[in-house]
């Protein structure tokens, strides 16, 4: 019942409108051609539920129409075009920076590559630097280097600390890893970002010893428990920390942001 | 208050111009076209209140606003034309107040345009091919 009286309130005021109008007027030589288009304008509120079922969009259509008459006459759009073209501007700019800062990014991560194989004589698969461009044109900054290691050594490596931790079962948060075995290695980036990042702050907070500390890192971020017990021994942990030393020192960026990821095969 | 400002400022103008007309005829034409603008100006402020009104009751009654934009559209057109071919017709040229009257009317029918083409169409879309 809501579209009746939707409809009759419409009725109603395009008529009270068409009085008024009639009276506003300011001479009688326009009247009959301002009837006319007020008697249409009745018309179409009429026949507004009938419209709607035989043509839904017509609407739609009228309206176009009708801004497309004013464009045409053209004497208001002036503003309106201003503005679209500031705002293509500020679209533009920002594409220019957002692709100033991947470029520079890449490069950077580039360097970094380079640099951190120099210095440890790792194989390092690639290295991948976020930079956050920050609001209010303050200097954009870089928020996290992911470094994935190359598997090459690693396999054998991981085989061997598999076994041994058959033979000696890890500490209790290695335990406490281990059933979460299954899911590794096809993680998507930004989940093991962010595991890593939790637990560097957690280590950085507890201050553990370096050992145990490495062991949750390298079981973390390498996302297999076995890798872990193996880097945890044999000191993966000093590899990525001189890898966060060496582009602390060398970049002036926290240490924390870097996270490195020592990548295994699939089996 | 407001009438007799604007009946004061009438007869003001009426009597400078029918002193000066015999002399200047130019300036008093001038002083006539001052004057119905200064009267147009003043009047644009009553039109704007009345136009809000007009918007508010179409918002709250749900109805479509391009119907009263439609409507408000005719009424500025056939005020300025009547306006602009009444300076000219006081100046003595008939026809080309005559002119001005036509471009009025022609854009109030151009208006009406896009209503018609739908409802023919609607009509059109009814009937059965």
């Amino acid at each position: 019942m809501t579209w009746l009286a939707e409809w009759l309130k419409e009725i109603i005021f395009v008529v009270l409108l068409a009085a008024f109008i009639d009276l506003l007027l300011p001479n009688r030589s326009m009247e009959r051609y301002v009837k006319l288009v007020i008697s249409l304008l009745i018309l179409l509120t009429l026949i507004a539920p009938v419209m709607r079922l035989f043509a839904p969009d017509a609407e739609r259509q009228l309206e176009m129409a009708f801004m497309d008459s004013a464009d045409s006459a053209g004497q208001q759009s002036a503003g309106t075009d201003t503005e679209e073209i500031l705002r293509q501007g500020e679209q533009m700019r920002m594409k220019r920076e957002q692709e100033a800062i991947q470029w520079a990014s890449e490069e950077a991560a580039k360097r970094m590559k380079d640099q951190i194989e120099r210095a440890t004589g790792q194989p390092v698969d690639r290295v991948v630097v976020r930079v956050d461009a920050a609001e209010d044109d303050a200097e954009p900054s870089i928020s996290s280097i992911d470094v994935y290691m190359s598997p090459k050594e690693r396999e054998q490596e991981l085989s061997r600390k598999d076994d041994q931790k058959e033979a000696s079962p890890g500490t209790s948060s290695r335990i406490a890893i281990a059933p979460v075995e299954p899911v590794s290695i096809e993680v998507n980036p930004q989940e093991r970002e962010a595991v890593g990042a939790e637990d560097t702050a957690i280590a950085a907070a507890s201050g553990e010893s370096s050992g145990r500390e490495g062991g949750t890192a390298g079981g973390i971020i390498g996302l297999a428990p076995e890798s872990d017990s193996g880097y945890g021994h044999e000191g993966a942990n000093p590899l990525s920390r001189q890898i966060a030393d060496i582009l602390s020192r060398g970049w002036g960026i926290p240490a924390e942001v870097v996270h490195v990821v020592l990548q295994e095969d699939a089996k | 208050m407001e009438m007799i400002q604007i009946v004061g400022l009438g007869l003001i103008a009426t009597i400078l111009i029918l002193t000066i007309k015999e002399q200047k005829p130019m300036f008093a034409f001038l002083i006539a076209v001052a004057t119905g603008i200064m009267i147009f100006m003043y009047l644009a402020g009553k039109i704007g209140g009345i136009i809000e009104v007009l918007e508010q009751l179409a918002e709250s009654s749900g109805v479509q606003m391009i119907y009263l934009k439609t409507i408000l559209k005719i009424i500025g057109i056939a005020y300025i034309a009547e306006f602009g071919a009444q300076i000219v017709r006081d100046a003595g040229q008939e026809s080309i107040a005559s002119k001005i009257e036509l471009a009025g009317k022609i854009l109030i029918m151009v208006l009406a345009i896009p209503i018609i083409s739908i409802i023919i169409e609607t009509v059109m879309k009814m009937l059965p091919a």
